[in-house]
């Protein structure tokens, strides 16, 4: 079984309107974890509004209901935005979201995402966040990868997590992609060693040989979990040819994923 | 015969790179009925005389080097590389160049590393230029280390159309692979290749005759390209194309 933590419904990119449906089944993953990060247009904006979000929201969950057990959303949401704690309430205990997305309105660690935080733990679904670990001073605004930051949008890396962590213990959180292309997986893995609440999410373009076995040794098996974010083959290839055991590997493919998502079958 | 076209040995100087010994790589070759590789030396990235690299890299190889096929780290930018290229291609058998345009500083455009292109053109040594081994963001050493442009290449290309060039460790959304004008002379490994359907994309931009499957070993994980390659929808004599007829015009001509 495959269980994909961290994929995304995308919008109008050209190079990234990839079909998500045909991607799981060309891939063969049996349940795949999704939300939508991307406005209309091709935009990444810092601060969605309420409606942007739930409209995105809205749009995972048409997908989700059109394929019945394969999809498990996960709810994007502002936390800044009247009515954040609510809403993500509603996404879960009324749609049948699995977790919350946040992504880069305000750092992991800002006091704002407390209230969701407590919420998640309350509500037991985790927390995706989008992490990167670039030189802060380096990272390059001048719209070379393919979508375009807005200047200060608050990219969590995983010192934002672990701070987070600490402050709520039981409260679930997946540090995003740490295998991204041109990202520091060691320091992002090492920041979020010592939280045992804090899941290692191993999707990413970099596909760097040595990052799964490195996260399995730093922060454990049990707390590795499989995501494509958009990039399958190199994702799927890092874990599947990663120097660890048959056991570590369905862990990391599906086991940890069902125990964190409550999965049964 | 399935071969690879970018593998690197040697070690790495900003984290722990394993398995970058011919040891190794010929168990990894083994393993997925790799044939043939095109390898280069990690360490002649970083060493300012990168002709010390191309010395190790020959003793590293030893006797496996009918299965390795030996690419020379040259950088015209350094004292007496004309003296390296004499000693590589005319003394010690390697049969392509590797050049890493941003870790040596200075940009293929430049007037006075035209000498290299001119020499490989007259000689039939093709050229495989990393188009990036790490980003400047992933460590502050690296800063100011700059990416090529596509339309740096093109113009190279079109200026020395016998200069055959294959660009590796490109990775699939890139602008460069945007910018770049489809041409016989230009061949683009898909070691950085993320899913299937970019594979699809690049046939449709570029035609699969121009594409070589290549891994980055031991960089990024083998799987990776290979299940690209394993889900991609293409035919069969394209697949067979990408796996290794490519690399073969490329190297030989």
């Amino acid at each position: 079984m495959i269980i994909n933590i961290h994929e995304h419904l995308w919008g109008s990119r050209d190079i990234e309107t990839y079909d998500i449906v045909d991607v799981v089944e060309r891939y063969g993953f049996d349940i795949t974890c999704i939300s939508k990060v991307e406005l209309p247009g091709g935009r990444f904006p810092k601060n969605p509004t309420r409606e942007e979000c739930n409209q995105n929201n809205r749009d995972v969950k048409e997908l989700m209901d059109r394929h019945n057990g394969k999809f498990l959303g996960f709810c994007l949401i502002n936390p800044t935005e009247p009515g954040a704690v609510d809403d993500f309430e509603g996404w879960i205990k009324d749609e049948g979201f699995s977790g919350l997305k946040l992504y880069t309105t305000v750092f992991a660690d800002d006091p704002i995402v407390d209230p969701l935080a407590e919420k998640a733990a309350e509500l037991d679904v985790p927390i995706l966040f989008h992490v990167e670990w670039a030189w802060p001073e380096l990272y390059p605004r001048d719209g070379r990868f393919r979508y375009n930051p807005e200047p200060d949008d608050c990219r969590s890396n995983g010192l934002h997590i672990a701070e987070l962590a600490k402050r709520h213990p039981n409260t679930t959180i997946i540090n995003g992609h740490v295998n991204m292309l041109g990202q520091d997986w060691e320091a992002s893995i090492r920041a979020v060693k010592a939280c045992p609440n804090v899941y290692v999410d191993l999707s990413g373009s970099g596909s760097s040989r040595g990052c799964v076995e490195f996260a399995v040794r730093e922060a454990g098996v049990e707390r590795c979990l499989f995501g494509t974010d958009g990039s399958i083959a190199s994702s799927l290839g890092a874990v599947l040819g990663a120097d660890i055991t048959d056991d570590e590997r369905t862990l990391i493919m599906s086991g940890n994923a069902k125990r964190m998502l409550n999965i049964d079958y | 015969m399935i071969i690879d076209a970018n593998i690197y040995l040697g070690n790495w100087a900003f984290r722990r790179v394993t398995g970058g010994n011919a040891d190794e790589i010929i168990r990894m070759m083994d393993s997925f009925s790799i044939g043939k590789a095109f390898v280069s030396s990690m360490n002649g990235v970083m060493y300012r005389n990168c002709e010390e690299a191309n010395i190790e890299l020959l003793e590293g190889i030893g006797n496996t080097s009918e299965r390795l096929v030996r690419f020379a780290v040259i950088n015209p930018a350094y004292a007496g590389w004309k003296d390296d290229v004499v000693d590589c291609f005319e003394e010690f058998g390697f049969q392509g160049a590797k050049i890493h345009p941003g870790f040596h500083g200075y940009r293929i455009s430049e007037e006075l590393v035209q000498p290299l292109f001119r020499y490989c053109a007259d000689n039939d040594i093709p050229i495989s230029y990393s188009a990036r081994m790490e980003e400047g963001i992933e460590h502050w050493a690296l800063r100011g280390l700059e990416n090529p442009t596509g339309q740096e290449i093109d113009k190279l290309l079109a200026e020395y159309p016998d200069l055959r060039m294959l660009i590796t460790d490109l990775i699939g959304f890139d602008d460069v692979f945007t910018q770049l004008t489809p041409r016989d002379n230009l061949w683009l490994d898909i070691s950085h290749l993320r899913r299937s359907d970019e594979l699809e994309l690049m046939i449709k931009r570029f035609g699969a005759k121009q594409l070589c499957y290549g891994s980055a070993f031991p960089f990024r994980a083998v799987n990776s390209p290979m299940i690209v390659m394993e889900y991609a929808r293409i035919s069969e004599e394209e697949r067979a194309e990408i796996m290794g007829f490519n690399a073969e015009r490329f190297l030989n001509g």
